[in-house]
């Protein structure tokens, strides 16, 4: 089982979601994860304290929690005494975050030859911007996000919650997994990762790059009215949203599948002619996509081999028939013993899952006192299995 | 020395989310041979009947489109790449035939097709007890959408993730570029090393099933969480924050520019409002993080006046230096472009023989000890066919020309 310890300071450094996303995700992969934060607690408690959005409970599901004073020589002996049996220490805690812990990796690797330290950042430990102030609004706008997301009629716009230092985290996840792997394969000693959350989401980009290398071609935000396919994708249906990117299709054999048996054929199968004359088809297209719901819609253009989805929600994504089929909801414990859903690890091994039901729980006399810092009244869907 | 030494991964993927896992692979240290049709080439190679791209009209290297498009060429770096008739039972066997050298098979296929080649888990577990095998698909392989098709675009939506994307009073969106796929390639990657460790301590090989909506919905996870804790649905808030204001981003001068701009605190507040020089630590609609959500609409209309007569690299520096949480949106160009990126090796040019050279993102992760590091370029389509086989199989140049000549493998486009 692999062992790792997640640093964490009481200074917001921009990469303390990330740590403890990447760690979080380790945990599920049955990793035993210790947080070390300070004891007046962390950033990430700071901001639970003021915010009821779960994301401490969903970024602390099932580690363990000391709180070490590392101002002190003890706190700093106890670090070292944690660090010593660990194959990973994966830290948020800014560019010179290491040092005003009073930490540095030559001391870290005294402790532990074989350690693997992985920091993440928003711009890494090096560069003209290492120090840089920054947030998750920050480094999605630099990783070339934001610019492609939105209406073409209005400002770009931001993915939702904390995407980027969460796509960040499983970067740094798999990279501590591959260097761990190097270190037990004898392949490498001890490894330093340096990961930069602006770095990975601009690597989402090799695709728009190449095309821009290639073509010159920038990647438009979407239409304000018609999309790629020269019609709205994303209306109304019966119950809620439905999406229709239907690649690869025909306007013909399309529009015959919505029942727009007015527009098929003649001017109708030239696509700027049907932009141009959107407005006379517009009614139709919304009454027809209307008639059904949308998973009635998924369902059936799955079967003529169209890409259509159902535009999901929270509650639809608890309640997905998929999702419940493949078991992908652990179930969360929750401090009076109730338990509620949370996802899981997005991958089968064997048809397997992994079985988790953990809070966090704080390192103490009794490490079997179970706590968590979970918030909030709870809903139905609590207790539901 | 880097990470995955010794590791051999034969990779049936194409597009994006399949080819960007194994790439990572490959840039780790693992070897992958990419395996294609020689009739239907990987669909980012964009068909054997494309034009050049205008950009590499002038390159006299530039022959053929499918070996010149900047989609494929940017997420197989560091591969060999062979040609396999997988419809035919020849190409299927020398498929089957690599399977023994083979640490790690990969596929993006739908659900079901391994399965029907004879490339499924089971048929590699005969031939290599220890094989790993990871299918990556839109919806997983089990459970009632295991038979749909899917892409990028359309596991966001399904994934929760669209619906928190966009304004309050509009629409849900997608984000840009089919965000998911390259999320699912990461997601791949980790499964697959996690796999690794298993066999490297119990000797025991397994398959890996890899679902693009559940990858992707991990990444929106706190929202279903704080839906279970509370019954509370998490709203579009466009570029809002549920705690501060100002928190969005803002036009600059000129044609698509645009920068970002929050402030997080009281005094980052100030600093602003003294950049600025506009008064507004003295109105009264702004004098308090409260008052400024309170009055977010007129906040943001201040601000975008202002800004709009600002470069917006100059602005977000001035800002940045004091403070303020700024940054300009960088677009795909800017991302290129970035000088940053070019000095850690993020953006670097790669040389390809038919394309020639061209800048595109590369490493992102900075190694002490096992680096990252681009060691050849995308590959021709089937450029390595010939090598191959005839290192794996020993399939001499004689029988080489045969299976040339039938189009079991090749290169380009059959005659």
């Amino acid at each position: 089982m692999l062992r790792v310890v997640e640093l964490q300071s009481a200074e917001a450094s921009g990469g303390e979601v990330a740590a403890a996303f990447a760690t979080q995700f380790l945990q599920l992969m049955s990793a035993t994860v210790t947080v070390v934060e300070p004891p007046s607690g962390s950033a990430l408690r700071a901001r639970a304290a003021t915010l009821d959005d779960a994301q401490f409970e969903y970024l602390h599901r099932g580690k363990r929690i000391e709180h070490i004073d590392l101002g002190q020589d003890r706190g700093r002996a106890r670090l070292l005494e944690v660090v010593r049996d660990a194959d990973a220490v994966v830290e948020g805690v800014g560019g010179d975050g290491l040092s005003a812990l009073g930490l540095d990796l030559a001391g870290l690797r005294a402790a532990n030859p074989r350690l693997v330290i992985t920091s993440v950042s928003p711009f890494g430990s090096s560069g003209p911007r290492a120090g840089w102030k920054s947030s998750e609004l920050v480094v999605q706008a630099m990783g070339g996000l934001v610019a492609a997301s939105g209406r073409s009629d209005g400002p770009p716009t931001r993915l939702a919650g904390s995407q980027a230092s969460h796509v960040a985290g499983v970067a740094a996840a798999m990279q501590t997994l591959a260097a761990v792997r190097g270190v037990h394969a004898n392949a490498s000693g001890a490894v330093h990762l340096d990961i930069s959350i602006q770095e990975v989401v601009a690597s989402h980009w090799t695709r728009e790059v190449g095309r821009y290398a290639y073509t010159g071609q920038e990647t438009p935000r979407a239409s304000g009215r018609l999309g790629l396919q020269g019609f709205p994708h994303t209306v109304p249906s019966a119950d809620g949203w439905l999406f229709l990117l239907a690649i690869g299709a025909d306007w013909e054999s399309l529009a015959i599948f919505l029942g727009l048996l007015d527009f098929v054929g003649g001017d109708w199968s030239d696509v700027e002619y049907r932009v141009e004359h959107w407005e006379e088809i517009r009614p139709h297209f919304e009454a027809a996509v209307q008639q059904r719901g949308r998973y009635e819609w998924f369902a059936d253009a799955a079967e003529r081999g169209y890409t259509f989805a159902p535009i999901d929600d929270a509650l639809s994504v608890l309640e997905s028939p998929q999702l419940r089929s493949r078991d992908f909801f652990g179930r969360m414990r929750l401090e009076d013993g109730r338990t509620v859903p949370c996802p899981g690890l997005p991958f089968t091994f064997a048809g397997r899952r992994e079985e988790w039901d953990q809070p966090s729980r704080e390192a103490g006399d009794d490490e079997d006192a179970a706590t968590t810092a979970q918030r909030g009244s709870g809903h139905p869907e609590a207790d539901r299995s | 020395m880097t990470a995955l030494d010794g590791v051999r991964v034969l990779a049936a993927t194409q597009a994006w989310s399949g080819t960007f896992a194994t790439e990572l692979l490959a840039l780790s240290g693992a070897e992958v041979i990419q395996v294609e049709a020689r009739q239907r080439p990987d669909v980012w190679r964009m068909g054997f009947d494309s034009p050049v791209p205008d950009a590499l009209q002038s390159v006299t290297s530039a022959r053929n489109a499918w070996n010149c498009s900047g989609f494929y060429n940017s997420v197989n770096l560091n591969k060999r790449a062979i040609t396999l008739d997988l419809k035919a039972d020849e190409g299927v066997e020398l498929f089957r035939g690599l399977v023994p050298s083979a640490d790690i098979v990969v596929d993006n296929f739908a659900p079901g097709v391994m399965d029907r080649l004879g490339l499924g888990y089971e048929a590699l577990r005969e031939i290599r007890p220890d094989v790993i095998a990871c299918s990556i698909s839109a919806f997983g392989a089990s459970g009632p959408y295991e038979r749909f098709i899917g892409i990028g675009g359309t596991v966001e939506p399904a994934a929760g993730m669209s619906a928190l994307l966009g304004y309050e009073d509009g629409q849900p969106l997608n984000s840009g570029a089919m965000y998911p796929d390259p999320v699912s390639g990461y997601y791949g990657f980790a499964a697959i090393v996690t796999a690794l460790f298993h066999r490297l301590r119990t000797g025991e090989g397994q398959f890996v099933d890899v679902s693009m909506m559940e990858s992707n919905h991990t990444l929106v996870g706190d929202a279903t969480l704080q839906y279970a804790l509370t019954g509370a649905l998490r709203p579009r808030l466009g570029n809002r924050s549920l705690s501060f204001a100002p928190h969005g981003i803002y036009p600059a001068r000129g044609e698509e520019r645009w920068i970002a701009i929050a402030t997080e605190d009281e005094s980052q507040w100030s600093a602003l409002c003294a950049i600025a020089g506009r008064g507004w630590e003295d109105d009264g609609r702004f004098t308090s993080n409260e008052a400024r959500r309170a009055n977010e609409v007129a906040l943001d209309e201040a601000i975008a006046e202002w800004t709009a007569q600002h470069d917006r690299d100059a602005l977000a520096e001035w800002l940045g230096g004091a403070g303020v949480i700024a940054a300009p949106v960088l677009d795909a160009i800017g991302v290129a472009h970035d000088l940053v990126f070019a000095e850690r090796g993020v953006i670097q040019e790669v040389a390809h023989s038919e394309a020639g050279p061209w800048r595109q993102a590369a490493v992102p992760y900075r190694f002490s000890q096992t680096p990252m590091e681009v060691t050849g370029p995308s590959p021709l389509h089937g450029e390595h066919s010939r090598e191959v086989l005839r290192e794996f199989l020993g399939v001499d140049d004689a029988q080489y020309a045969d299976l040339e000549a039938r189009a079991i493998t090749g290169m380009g486009p059959p005659d």
